[in-house]
């Protein structure tokens, strides 16, 4: 789903993250659970929620002022 | 040894027929090429990664992999945004900043297929009422999804 939503916007990058092979990062952002959706570092959505909800959360994230992300082309 | 049985494969295969649009680049990024591993880093996860890619490749004209080093192309690694290893770049017909880090093993094969596929054609499978929002969005958005292999 991540990966739609960066294919349609300019502003979504997705990183897809294998959580095991990277524990440092899982480490870092509490995944206990997958999958688990991490945005703008600063909001997250666990669980294969339904596309509304995981969009709900990324219009909240991206509203409350998160800082910018890297990735993708500059 | 293959990763994909040959049935497996062959739908593969067709549903790239049936989907690809637009030829696609898997930049895939190892600790290093050549098979020159460094120390201390996972080099069978990235060795499968590997694997797993030329397989996929040899599926479709439309789909390309490219291999770099960490180390040895470190410039293409810091104009990718790429720090850890195995990472795949995907790249349509421009970058959608859309990148895979690990093995894309067990259920998220099917996730890569499917970057793959949205990245050829170059839309996303997303609702209208998702793109009103998209359209909206006032800043940007880094989304990180966190997956096991089963």
């Amino acid at each position: 789903m991540a990966a739609h939503l960066a294919v349609e916007s300019p502003l979504v990058t997705a990183d897809i993250v294998e959580a095991t092979e990277f524990p440092e990062l899982a480490r870092r952002f509490n995944v206990y659970a997958v999958p688990k959706t991490v945005i703008n570092e600063t909001h997250e959505v666990t669980g294969a929620v339904p596309e509304p909800h995981l969009v709900a959360a990324l219009a909240q994230a991206v509203g409350a002022g998160a800082p910018t992300p890297e990735g993708g082309e500059e | 040894m293959s990763f994909l049985n040959p049935q497996d494969a062959d739908a593969v295969r067709r549903r790239f027929a049936a989907e690809l649009e637009a030829p696609v680049r898997l930049m895939l990024f190892l600790p290093a090429t050549s098979g020159l591993a460094l120390p201390g880093q996972d080099w069978q996860v990235s060795e499968y990664t590997r694997q797993i890619l030329r397989e996929v490749a040899e599926l479709s004209q439309l789909v390309r992999v490219e291999e770099y080093g960490l180390v040895t192309d470190a410039e293409a690694a810091q104009r990718y945004h790429v720090r850890e290893v195995p990472a795949i770049v995907f790249l349509g017909k421009e970058d959608y900043g859309i990148r895979y880090l690990g093995l894309p093993a067990g259920y998220e094969f099917v996730t890569l297929l499917e970057i793959i596929i949205a990245v050829s054609r170059g839309r996303g499978e997303v609702s209208e009422a998702t793109r009103r929002v998209l359209a909206g969005l006032s800043g940007r958005a880094h989304l990180q999804v966190y997956v096991t292999p089963t």
